[in-house]
This record gives C-alpha cells, structure tokens and sequence, in this order.
C-alpha cells in the first residue's frame, strides 16, 4: 500500500510564500491561505490575529469537498471554484488541481472579477509546486521523535 | 498522509475518531480540550446539530511543542457517526495517518459496532489506506452503563488485528489519554518506519 507523506522543503516554502504575497499586492486582499486537500494548512499571509488560518484551513477544505460531492449530484465532476458572499467581506476558494486550495479573504473594495482572474494564474504557478510536495522523499528520518522523547512528552 | 513541513520543522499528523452515532466521539475530543494543557491546544470546533449529534465533524489541533528537532502537530477529528452520513466520513478519512475506533460498549448498540467497523474498512479502502495496516486503536467505551457487552466478546467480534484497546468512559476522562497517547505513539512509529 502506499501512504505517501508530503514534504515540505524550505525552498518550496520560500517560493509558495511569494507567489502568494505578489497576489496579496495584486488584489489587496486581506489574508490569502494556501491549503492540502485534506485541510492542512501549508502557507499564509500575516493576517488579522483573531483570524486562526488553521481553523481556517480546515473548514475550507470540509467546504470545499462538500461541495464537490454536491458535484457529483448533479452529473459535475467537480465544482472547482466556491465563493462566499458576506456584507463586507467574502471568501473566494479555487481548486490549485488535485492537490489543495487557495483561498483569498477580500472586502468589497476588490471586484471579484479580479480575484477571479489573478487566483487563477496564481494556482497555475502553485500547481507544480504541491505535485512537488508529494513527491519529495523525507530526508532525515533521525530527526523523527524516538520512544523516549515520546514518553516524555506524556508526561502530562 | 503526514506533513512534514522542513521549513517550519513542523510535523503534522491526522488522527479520526471512527464509530457508530453516539458512541463517545466528541465526548472523547472535548474531554481533551478541557483538561490537556492550554499551551498543547488550539481552538476546538464543532459542527454539530442541537441534539448533539455532530453534523459534520469536530475539529482539535495539539500542538506538542519541540520533540527532537520538530514541532510535532496533531489534528484531531470526528466523523458524524449516523449510516447516512458515509460521504461525509469519507472526506474526513482523506490524509488520515491513525484511527481511533470508539465502540458503544451497550448490548444493543452491539451490531452498530460492526457496521460501524465494517463501513470504515469500506471507506479507508476508497480512500487508498488499509484497515489492516493503519496505526489503529480500539477503545471500548462506556463502561459505566449496564447492560454491557464483556470485553472478551468485543475483543474477539471487533479486534481483528489484535490492536491496543482500552476500557473508557468518556465521559468522565476514563482511558480518554491512555487511547490518545497510543495512537499518538503508533502514528510516530510508523511514521518512523517508511520509506
């Protein structure tokens, strides 16, 4: 069977906190999450601190694949963009392919349309790079936490 | 399907409470978030219905601190427990790296259990993880109720695999941390052991 782990390597971390900070200036969005599709949060914008991008993250990703099961209710095979509307400020998600979601906080002061366009470039530069994720072998299998230092955390 | 993030030396696993509607689920997840030290947890969420059923899932993120030279990170969920609500459990499932199977220990919640069993062997399976090879533990829950199956049948009906059981009662703490702790445990060693 395989159980693959994702790797997160500096290097890609670098590059994904980039693109995601040139979509920031882009669209003056408030917070901007790059998300696993099993609602592990991979990188984030500095944001307001009574916003928690881990809750965040993992709701998103239960949203969003609720709604892909929606989806296949109707004959789609997946919905890949979900959008909520609030009074002053929405949530627009967008599938990054098979691999995880982006997700851009943004108040009334940016159309939509806009957020539309420049999401979709930015999942086309993060695509390569969470295929990378999946792929990448864990390096340093010492540095995993022994017996030991497992009882000792339990020391509770 | 663990995290391993090198750039913030953070490893983050994903373990699922697994069992049939009512068993104890979230009562295990909040139990913990009342009594685990503050600086391990973050803030808990529940999508749950008014009778108490949880609609979606339950949501809990540990954060462990240092060990070695990561910062270990677990995410706790919950799965709606009732038939109906399979898909559901099937998203929940997705990246799961452990699972902690809460049986109703009730005589007459006694088939739901192996439905319960059955339904997430079926589920794990769709989701390309095995049954038989996930870190897994049984917890036997409440213990304190009359008319209770013996821990014998259940191990023999419900521990295929021979995996470690514990005796709960959610509820009020019982085998809550001793079942936490395990798993915690199971998911480091295989995770230790890949590749």
């Amino acid at each position: 069977m395989f159980k693959g782990n994702k790797v997160l390597q500096p290097e890609d971390l670098d590059k994904i906190n980039d693109i995601i900070e040139k979509l920031k200036v882009q669209t003056k969005a408030l917070v901007i999450l790059v998300v696993d599709d099993t609602g592990q949060l991979i990188a984030n914008t500095e944001s307001d601190p009574s916003i928690d991008p881990i809750l965040l993250g993992t709701l998103t990703a239960g949203n969003f694949g609720a709604t892909n099961e929606l989806a296949k209710l109707i004959g789609e095979a997946d919905f890949t963009l979900v959008l909520h509307e609030g009074n002053k400020e929405n949530i627009h998600m967008l599938a990054i392919g098979e691999c995880g979601i982006l997700v851009v906080i943004f108040n009334n002061t940016t159309p939509i349309g806009l957020i539309r366009m420049y999401s979709q470039k930015t999942t086309k530069e993060l695509l390569p790079i969470l295929e990378k994720m999946q792929q990448e072998k864990e390096k340093k299998k010492t540095d995993l936490p022994s017996d030991e230092d497992l009882n000792n955390l339990f020391n509770w | 399907m663990t995290m391993i993030n090198y750039a913030k030396k953070e490893i983050i696993c994903k373990v699922v409470y697994y069992g049939p509607g009512l068993c104890g689920k979230t009562t295990n997840l909040k139990f913990i978030y009342d009594n685990i030290m503050g600086q391990y947890k973050g803030k808990m969420i529940a999508l749950a219905t008014e009778s108490e059923r949880t609609l979606f899932f339950d949501f809990l993120p540990l954060d462990f601190g240092k060990i070695k030279n990561f910062n270990a990170k677990f995410q706790l969920y919950t799965v709606p427990g009732q038939a109906y609500y399979t898909n559901s459990r099937k998203l929940i499932l997705k990246g799961a790296d452990g699972v902690v199977f809460v049986a109703d220990s009730q005589t007459d919640r006694f088939e739901e259990n192996k439905e319960s069993l059955k339904d997430l062997a079926v589920n794990l399976r769709e989701q390309g993880l095995d049954i038989r090879k996930i870190p897994l533990v049984l917890q036997w829950n409440k213990r304190d109720l009359p008319n209770i199956v013996p821990i014998q049948t259940l191990e023999e009906t419900l521990n295929f695999r021979k995996v470690p059981t514990f005796e709960a009662v959610a509820a009020k703490g019982i085998g809550v941390f001793e079942t936490l702790k395990t798993i915690v445990k199971m998911v480091f060693v295989s995770l230790g052991g890949q590749g």
